[in-house]
Parts: structure tokens; sequence; C-alpha cells
């Protein structure tokens, strides 16, 4: 009787200390709180940990929310919209948060000099990216457009916004996810936030460290299912991406996608992706779409100007990066 | 140490030498277990056992620590890592044995006391080799080796228990 | 047969049914297979293994060299600079969760089944 007692104490005990020693090896984490919204014409995938990580996802998702009814172009209540519609005409008060975003469009178009244009709208719309009715435009359509993506008609006054030619019109897409990303890291910032990543359309933020020390973010190979390779982050960066593969058509054989090159009038054919790491969330953005239409010598060479780091993927589908990110690269076909 | 040394008579120590040589020669020869480098049956374990039987406690760890120790010398410096793990192994194996045989030798066969052994044996191999290369995959071999080191420790076990039934005559009686 | 031998005769029953539970879920499902190389702790290479899979890499790390060579769907090192080539007589290894580890290299290579799980995000 007492012989059965034993072992069952000592198998008791035994399981004690195994439940013990497990419970330490695998600190298990609290879930994030989570969200997972459309903004913006994309999918936005929110994750944030800590303490307070309900509240600041409420004000997260709030801001994503202001910052997309402003610059919606598409919604006739968006401050761009009514911008655009009075193109030529007059100029129309918009909020200040509008006008942030517009100036540091207007930085980085000065800065790429003109490579990234927020007034490529009507080019856009000629090859039928505005309205998915995907066409290849005639010679004339192109040279209209041409005159029509001159960034210093747009004029800032205060609060307000001037585009001096009629059909001129903003298209902030390819700084807006960006930009709002930076208002979100001043969100976590100001409301002491743990860490975070937030995925807005391929654009993302990390905020903070992860438990295994090191973000690990997936390239999206652009011609084939999954990814082409991992880039370990460490701390708090911004992530902006630009390929050939999201909005596209292909006529002939030959692929148009919805980059188009400011000063040809053309889709840009250079490369696949490049994908910008950064600081700035506004900055990285515009510059994923500046160094795609450039090509990939150009944006390796040009690259230094801006303090960001690169990855491109070129039309072989070979990879190529600044070297700080040499060793944080890690290709799924075995390359280093 | 100063206590054993006193009771350690020359007969005593002429056995534990002879079992000290075999459990080299036993691990010397024994294959090794993949893909833990290192890793082994555990055969040195019979003299382990047969000291702890024959003699004691603290004899059955001399007889551990000295085996691992000279193992060490023979295979020479070439392979430092793998006789890190077969050592480690060995002497958490004999530790458990010896706790065991003394907390409760009344609920344990010889087989059993070995097959605890066994089992001990591949897991502090299998947690050392996964602390050196930090490879989460290894957790996949586990359960069989535990297993593989249950089965061992119960052949081990099984040889023991001939050996010390063979010998006991031999040992007890000849001083 | 005493009743601490009854326990352990128990416990290697259950040890040995999840030996066998592993083994029908992990090796041998049918989930993407990828080899996972590690040198000195860190992920340094992932290469996704199937059928038509042949290459011969090389993995340094700080305390040596070892060329992996892949074919028909397995995995074995073929060279080690190592001195005591045990990474070597593993031989093939084509299984989901089987590894050879190179210890004194500080090396191992694996073969995992799920696609990216430790992927935090994509960026596209």
């Amino acid at each position: 009787m007492s012989k059965k007692r034993n072992i069952i104490t000592i198998a008791g005990w035994i399981f004690v200390v195994c439940l013990i020693i497990f419970s330490f090896i695998n600190k298990a984490e609290k879930p994030p709180a989570t969200a997972e919204l459309y903004a913006m014409d994309t999918i936005v995938d929110i994750k944030i940990y800590g303490d307070n990580k309900e509240t600041i996802l409420k004000e997260i998702i709030k801001k994503i929310e202001e910052i997309n009814s402003y610059v919606d172009d598409f919604s006739p209540n968006s401050d761009i919209y009514k911008i655009n519609k009075n193109s030529g005409i007059k100029n129309v008060t918009v909020h200040s948060e509008t006008v942030a975003i517009i100036e540091k469009a207007m930085e980085l178009a000065h800065n790429t000099n003109g490579v990234f244009n927020p007034l490529i709208t009507p080019l856009s719309q000629i090859w039928g990216f505005r309205d998915k009715n995907y066409r290849i435009p005639s010679e004339k359509e192109i040279e209209d457009a041409l005159n029509l993506v001159d960034y210093n008609d747009v004029i800032i006054n205060k609060d307000t916004v001037f585009l001096k030619k009629e059909g001129e019109a903003l298209d902030l897409g390819g700084i807006a996810k960006g930009y709002t990303l930076d208002c979100l890291k001043e969100i976590l910032d100001k409301m002491n936030g743990e860490r975070a990543l937030i995925n807005i359309g391929g654009n993302i933020l990390l905020y903070g460290t992860p438990p295994g020390k090191q973000w690990k973010i997936g390239i999206k190979n652009p011609r084939e299912d999954g990814i082409i390779g991992t880039l370990n982050i460490e701390g708090t960066k911004f992530i902006s991406t630009s390929g050939d593969y999201e909005r596209f058509f292909t006529k002939d054989n030959k692929r148009y996608c919805h980059l188009i090159n400011p000063f040809n009038g053309y889709p840009a054919d250079k490369i696949f992706s490049v994908t910008v790491v950064s600081d700035k969330g506004y900055y990285g953005d515009a510059l994923s779409t500046a160094f795609f239409i450039i090509g990939k010598n150009e944006a390796l060479q040009d690259v230094k100007k801006f303090d960001v780091d690169i990855v491109v993927i070129d039309s072989d589908l070979n990879v190529f990066c600044t070297e700080e990110l040499k060793n944080s690269l890690i290709l799924e076909n075995g390359k280093g | 140490m100063k206590s054993t040394r006193s009771r350690i008579k020359l007969r005593e120590l002429i056995y534990l030498s002879i079992l000290i040589a075999l459990g080299i020669v036993l691990n010397l020869i024994e294959p090794p277990i993949s893909p833990i480098p290192g890793a082994k049956l555990g055969l040195a374990n019979i003299v382990i056992l047969l000291a702890l039987l024959f003699f004691g406690k603290s004899e059955a760890i001399i007889v551990a620590l000295l085996r691992a120790i000279l193992s060490a010398f023979f295979k020479g410096m070439l392979h430092p890592i793998p006789l890190f793990t077969s050592m480690g192994g060995s002497i958490m194996a004999a530790i458990a044995m010896i706790l065991v045989y003394d907390l409760c030798r009344k609920h344990f066969s010889i087989v059993g006391i070995s097959i605890i052994g066994g089992i001990i044996n591949n897991l502090a191999q299998f947690f050392i080799v996964l602390y050196i290369t930090k490879n989460s995959a290894l957790w996949y071999y586990l359960p069989i080796l535990l297993f593989l080191g249950g089965i061992s420790g119960w052949v081990i076990g099984l040889i023991t228990k001939i050996l010390y039934n063979k010998m006991k005559t031999v040992v007890k009686n000849g001083s | 047969m005493e009743k601490g031998d009854k326990l352990l005769a128990l416990i290697l029953v259950v040890i040995f049914i999840f030996a066998i539970g592993q083994y029908t879920f992990v090796s041998m499902s049918k989930a993407k297979r990828t080899i996972i190389i590690r040198s000195d702790g860190e992920i340094v290479q992932q290469i996704p293994l199937n059928e038509t899979t042949e290459t011969m890499t090389t993995i340094k790390s700080k305390e040596g060299t070892i060329t992996m060579q892949v074919k028909n769907g397995k995995v074995h090192i073929i060279e080690s600079t190592c001195r005591d080539k045990l990474c070597i007589k593993q031989g093939w290894i084509s299984k989901t969760g089987e590894s050879i580890v190179c210890l004194p290299n500080r090396i191992s290579i694996s073969i995992t089944g799920e696609e990216k799980n430790e992927i935090d995000s994509i960026t596209y």
C-alpha cells in the first residue's frame, strides 16, 4: 500500500518539476492587440504588444482612418478630391495634415529631381490604372498628359492648396502610407508603446524589439508565390516596397505596371521590385517609387545620397542590396 | 573523499580499476547515435552499476568520474565536443542511478535503475547538444532518444544483473 | 518486477507512442520541406527542398567550413573541416524533422515542414 503511494508521489513530483522547467523554457507571450482593416485602397494589418495595447490600437485605427479620409482621391469628401476638382480654378482650404503630406511629397519630388512625382495622375489615367480600364494610350495622349505633371504647379499657401493647370491632379498614393506610418510611430512614442508591427499594403512599420531580437521580414518574390528572401531587421524601422506585380496589365507579352516614369510617360520596366529600409516612413515610401523607376544601377548609385538601404530585384530575378544589408538579407535559394 | 580512502582496500582498488578499464573500453567501442554527436548508448553504465551494487555510492561516483576522464585521455583531445557530451551524459546518468539506488532502491530492480540511467544519459546528452548548437529543430529527436535510452538501459540492466549474480560469489567471498 | 519498474515501463510506452506519433505526423507530412542551416546558433540560409533541388553549398562558421550537397530530395554533408567527420558519417537526411549536426563547427542542418513560420510580415 505505502509502496504504491510512494511511487505516485514520486511520479507526481517529477511531473510538477517537468511542468516548471517547461514553463521556464517556453515563456509564453501575451497575445497582441490586433486589427485588420481596409484603408488607403489596401489591407492594413496591425499588431500591438505591451501594456496599453488596446488604447494604442484604437488611436492608431483612428489615425489611419483620419488620414485616409483626407487623401482618398476617389472619395468626394476628401481634401485631395476637392483640390483636384478645382485644378486650374481656385485654391482649396484643407486640413493642416493634408498640407503636411503634400509638403513632404514636394520635398521628395525635389530631392529625386522629379522622379517621384505626386502629380502623376493624368499619366495613370491614360494607361487605365485609375479606372481599371487598362489600355495603351496614343502618343498624343501621352504628350498631353506629360504637360500636366509639372510638380512646381502645386502652390501651397498656409492651409490652402492650388493646382495651377486644369487637369492636373494630386495622387499621394506613393507617399501617404509611409507618412501614415510616421504618424503611427509618433503615437506609439507618445503612448509609450512597447512593440508593434503595422503593415499597410506592404509598407511596414517595425516598432521596438521582438523576442527573437530581430524582426524577420519577407520580401515578396516578384514573379512566384512566396518570398524571395528574408530581411533581419533590428529595432524600429520603416520598410517600403515598390514592384511591378501589384497593379499591372499584360499586352503582347509585355507587362505594363502602375509605376509610371514621369519623364517619358511610360510605365517603368527596368527592374521587378525595390525594397527600402529607412528611418522615416514617408521618405522610404516615396523613394521606393523613385528607385523603381530609375532602375538598378542608378538606384544603387543614388541611394548613397539618401540615408536609406535598399534591396533591388532586377529583371532576371537577381537580388542586390546595399552594403549595410548584406548580412541581414537571407535569400531563399541559398545565397547568404 | 577522506573517509572513502580509508575504506578502500587493495582488493577493492583492483576491482574498481578493472571496472574502470572495462568502462573505458566499452565506451570506446560503442557506436554513436546520430545525429546527436557524441551521444552514445551508455554501455559504461554497466560498470558504474556494478561498482554501485558491490561497493557503494562513493565508489560508484569515483568510477564514473575516472572512467569519463580517462576516456577523454584515451580518445585524445581530437574531438573535444563529442567527448563533452558523452561525459556529461555518463556522469548525469551515474548521479541519477546513485540517487535512485540510495533513496528508493526498494521500488526499482537493477534493470529499473539501469533504465533510468539510460534515459537520463540520453536526456543529458540531448540538452548539452541543444545548448551548444541552439538548434530548436533537434527537439524532434527527443522522444526517440528517450525511448532508445530506456531500451538500452533495459538491456544494460539485464547484462549487469547477470554479471552481478555471476560475480557475487567471487567478489564478496574473496576477501 | 518492482512497482517502480512498472512505472518505468509505462513511461517508456508513453514515450514510444509519442515517438510514433511524431514520426507519423511530422516526418510523413506532405508539407513543403525547407532546409534550414544554422551557423553559430543563427540561421544563415534557408533552401526549399524538393525532389529536383540540386545544389552544393559551402557553409562557414567561426570554427570551420562544411560543404553540403542536396540531391534527389536528400541532404548530406560531403566535406567538413572538423576532425572527427562525424557529421559526414551521419549520411543522408530527407524527412521533416531530421537534422545533421557538426558540433565542432557549430553548424547544423535541419529539415522543417512549415513554410516560413518565422516571418513576422511580408513587404510587397
